[in-house]
């Protein structure tokens, strides 16, 4: 069963047909193969009560919030002002990308539009200061991925919804990775930076009266920051409504900045809508698997399977981690997290393993995966918006977080508390 | 005649994107007014989640066919760049073959549960007691545009095919290269930048 | 001898007592006992299988499952008078609740029968939903203004009547929701509530039983019909053990789960918490009676209609002393 499922599942990807579609057919066949029952006729209402959930609607507000954020050009005065901050340090510029990205990420639910938004403002410093460029771009494509690790994040709150776990204590769980792997991005360059003087660029010239004046541009994701995620913890909010009062502090900000018109609004929705249909396909189509799955006993299979290789609960969660890392490589991150959760999760959960903690990992695991390739979509992301040379650069300079990464990995694996540690002293 | 019938049916759908989005700011604004009133005076207007699940749901399925359209729908293309052009145009069918059934299958089961649902005269179990035809049959409009949509694209690239016009079933149906893509995420937003700038 | 069966089932949530002491074992053991292994199931709970709860009995028609377990409050959607085994605050004590569900018991068959080509085989309570506050509550007057967090309509009915304010939330976001303010009550029953671990985050329990959660199990008649003469008895014995077995357990699960949660008594579940407990008072029982006549059975006559309201105050109404007023 587990060979049928996995020879069709990867068959009909590397086939290249539309993940919804290889989801929805794939429960289809399995439907008709292994169960009696016609479970195909529970399409209809399945569909309906998950295309209702509350919790979902997250999704669209944040890719709204996002847009209208980087529509008013709110996005590209922050990371000037980050420049004239962080760009003193050895690897200049590239710090202010890991720095404006981590900022971003506090506003943003998702690693692509953070990818996106600081990449599009980034790039043309690159080539005039004379950077190495690889080392330039791997830092944009992963400071992009702390978009789902550092809360808000419509990953975790998929995460909860598929594993019935609270996305607040998800979203507290995150912060000190969150910082923690900037961190780590950070020291990256530095160290690579400190060995290869020449890659990091001409100096800036920044002033402390430069500095002084730039702060008030770094007010906006600020006050953005603490509406969506400040009022979850003010009791003023659940989740999905901080999300709405984001919507509604990007709207103000971007009137405030008077570049709230018509015509950005519809951009802005229009954009919003095709990535929600895109993404809302995939999670329905996801959700039928994930029911058929489990009705057909497979879920179960599996679990029971891993618990016969008779491995402790460490070497267990090692072989997890490894074959994330593997199926990372090929498989887009949001699919990956809804295939994978519903099968993974309940072993997990078994192991006696804390499925907060779980969570961050899944994130850090997604986060990898968006940079290794061959399909990794902040690569894609990254190179898009240079829009010349080639991708081997980009893939050659996010290399070293990749290696970030697995420590922060290997540090969560081994201090469990790094995650912990805020839901229990706050949530 | 084909080609203005895609080009008539992919401007609907981008106005029917629009409308969803309209209706994600709305529910937005709702939500946010209806926190702001629990916090402020203690009322609350009730059934505000609700309401939104149900827009969610509308506005959702409304911008799948615009998303078909702009070849949208996420494929893993690792194989399939480095293919052969013929290769790549069996695939393209493939897909838009793959996306047809789906779409078909689903909005069969969706016109039975909504029908279902007409015949019974259902309602939410919440205290709105919202009777479930409203919200389910705009629902349901969504779906059953989306299959006429993947239909009308099978169509335009099985003639093409069938033409020889390899360019034309691509244009269709193919995977986004990594540039459209990107241009798709960032095009507009380069341009806002360019001019901030 | 029995012809054998293995029955496709859907059960409740599977980090919920009905589920893990009643449902699971008696699919995977007292049916297959007690017919020798003849008679086995395939039982996954809705946590299991992605589902809400609601759409079990839809599903149950359509033949994906042969049978459901599920809240009458939850499958109403199709059917109001199906609430009517499970309005809120409708039984002071298990003693009457049990009255009631016996005396509605065939009228839920019927409907069940009607809306969803199923058949009633049993129908068990789980303990009482209860209130539990951050505030202190001495009785249902202080209930007035506060948000409450409940799950159905007839419980919004409740509230709505005390004077409170109805918060719907996710059950996972209840804790924290509770902590920040975003709700001051929420309802639910004590064993639910303590293995949730609500009593880290609420002061008070008011024990006034708001409702009890009726869970039926129902089979498609048309899976029903082609069981011989022996399995239908296997299966309704072993049923009715269950169903004996839920309403004992009940009771005494939610005396320990309020030991639980006050530290008012054992708890063999754990560190106990420490939240005071209020048990309702004789005004309580006027206030009970004033938001029944006035809310809860005056509403739901209203989405019920005529007919319904006639058979549950003939039936379920005489069961309990009460009536759904004329409109
Ligand atoms: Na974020
Ligand atoms: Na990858």
């Amino acid at each position: 069963m587990l060979g049928v499922t996995t020879g069709i599942l990867f068959g009909m990807i590397g086939l290249s047909v539309p993940i919804a579609a290889v989801l929805g057919l794939l429960a289809l066949i399995l439907a008709q193969i292994y169960s009696p029952m016609p479970l195909y006729r529970a399409m209809g209402d399945l569909f309906w009560t998950n295309s209702i959930d509350f919790i979902l609607i997250a999704v669209p507000l944040f890719i709204l919030m996002g847009e209208i954020l980087l529509r008013s050009g709110i996005a590209s005065r922050m990371y000037r002002a980050l420049a004239q901050w962080l760009s003193w340090l050895p690897g200049g510029l590239m710090h202010s990308n890991i720095g404006a990205s981590t900022l971003f990420a506090a506003t943003s639910g998702s690693s692509i539009a953070t990818a996106a938004t600081i990449g599009t403002v980034a790039l043309p410093e690159a080539r005039r200061d004379g950077y190495h460029e690889p080392l330039f771009m791997g830092t944009l494509a992963a400071g992009g991925t702390l978009g789902i690790l550092i809360p808000p994040s419509i990953n975790m709150i998929i995460y909860g919804l598929l594993t019935n776990s609270s996305v607040p204590k998800l979203y507290l769980a995150g912060f000190v990775p969150g910082l923690l792997l900037a961190g780590l991005f950070g020291l990256t360059v530095l160290l690579a930076c400190l060995a290869r003087p020449g890659w990091g660029g001409r100096e800036v010239k920044t002033s402390w009266k430069g500095r002084i004046a730039a702060l008030p541009d770094l007010l906006p994701p600020l006050g953005i920051f603490l509406v969506v995620v400040g009022s979850i913890y003010a009791g003023l909010a659940t989740p999905t409504e901080a999300a709405s009062l984001g919507v509604v502090a990007a709207l103000l900000l971007a009137a405030g900045n008077r570049t709230l018109t018509l015509a950005m609004l519809i951009a802005a929705i229009e954009g919003t809508m095709r990535t929600t249909a895109m993404v809302m396909l995939i999670v329905l189509a996801a959700m039928f698997l994930n029911f058929v799955l489990s009705v057909i006993g497979l879920t179960a299979l599996l679990a029971n399977a891993i618990e016969g290789l008779g491995l402790s609960p460490m070497q267990t969660m090692l072989v997890i981690v490894a074959g994330f890392l593997v199926l990372g490589c090929f498989m887009e991150a949001m699919s990956l997290l809804l295939i994978a959760t519903p099968l993974v999760a309940p072993i997990v959960a078994g192991l006696g393993y804390d499925l907060v903690w779980f969570g961050i990992l899944m994130m850090l695991l997604l986060e990898t995966a968006l940079i290794t390739p061959p399909i990794g979509v902040n690569l894609y992301v990254i190179q898009g918006v240079r829009g010349t040379g080639s991708m081997n650069d980009v893939i050659r300079g996010a290399v070293p977080f990749v290696i970030a990464l697995l420590v922060m990995i290997g540090l969560l694996l081994a201090f469990p508390q790094i995650a912990l540690w805020m839901p229990q002293k706050f949530g | 005649m084909y080609d203005q019938l895609h080009a008539f049916a992919t401007r609907l759908s981008r106005y029917a994107a629009w409308l969803g989005g309209a209706m994600m700011l709305f529910a937005a604004l709702m939500v946010s007014a209806d926190v702001l009133a629990r916090r402020l005076f203690g009322l609350t207007m009730g059934g505000s989640d609700e309401i939104s699940g149900y827009l969610f749901a509308i506005a959702t399925s409304l911008a799948f066919p615009y998303a078909l359209l702009t070849r949208s729908n996420v494929r893993i293309d690792a194989a399939y760049a480095l293919l052969h052009p013929h290769v790549r145009a069996a695939l393209d069918l493939l897909a838009i073959i793959c996306m047809a059934l789906f779409s078909a299958l689903v909005t069969w089961r969706a016109v039975l549960a909504v029908g279902e649902t007409w015949n019974s005269g259902a309602r939410a179990i919440t205290p709105l007691q919202t009777p479930l035809i409203f919200p389910q049959s705009l629902w349901l409009t969504g779906w059953i545009a989306l299959c006429l949509c993947a239909l009308l694209v099978l169509w335009g690239v099985a003639a093409a095919l069938l033409r020889g016009d390899l360019r034309r079933a691509s244009e269709l149906a193919g995977a986004m290269t990594q540039e459209e893509e990107i241009a798709a995420e960032t095009g507009t937003i380069t341009i806002a930048e360019r001019k901030e700038a | 001898e029995i012809t054998p069966h293995d029955f496709k089932v859907i059960g409740t949530w599977g980090n919920l007592e009905s589920w893990q002491s009643l449902e699971k074992p008696f699919w995977a053991e007292s049916l297959p006992e007690a017919t020798r292994g003849a008679l086995t199931a395939e039982a996954i709970p809705i946590t299991e299988a992605g589902l809400k709860g609601t759409e079990v009995m839809r599903l149950v028609k359509q033949g994906v499952f042969e049978v459901a377990h599920g809240l009458g409050s939850y499958v109403a959607s199709e059917n109001p008078a199906i609430e009517g085994v499970d309005l809120s605050s409708i039984a002071p004590d298990f003693a009457t609740m049990h009255a009631i569900a016996d005396a509605y018991k065939p009228e839920m068959d019927r409907i069940f029968q009607e809306t969803y080509g199923a058949r009633i085989l049993s129908l068990h309570p789980w303990p009482a939903s209860m209130i539990y506050c951050r505030g202190p509550v001495s009785g249902i007057s202080d209930l007035a203004g506060k948000k409450i967090r409940v799950h159905s309509a007839t419980l919004g009915d409740f509230v709505e009547g005390a004077g409170g304010v109805t918060v719907t939330l996710p059950f996972a976001e209840v804790v924290p929701a509770l902590e920040k303010g975003v709700a001051d009550c929420a309802i639910t029953d004590p064993v639910s509530a303590y293995k949730a671990s609500w009593q880290e985050v609420v002061d008070y329990v008011f024990a006034l039983p708001v409702g009890y959660s009726i869970t039926f199990t129902a089979i498609n008649n048309s899976v029903w019909d082609k069981l011989d003469e022996e399995s239908r008895t296997a299966l309704s014995d072993a049923l009715a053990e269950m169903e004996s077995k839920g309403w004992q357990q009940a009771e005494a699960n939610q005396a320990i789960g309020v030991a639980c949660l006050t530290g008012e008594g054992e708890c063999p579940w754990g560190e106990p918490g420490k939240a005071a407990l209020t048990t309702p008072s004789s005004e309580d029982e006027a206030a009970r009676q004033k938001i029944l006549s006035e809310f809860v059975l005056k509403r739901w006559g209203e989405r019920c209609g005529a007919d319904c309201a006639d058979t549950w105050n003939a039936t379920a109404g005489k069961a309990a002393g009460l009536s759904v007023p004329k409109p």
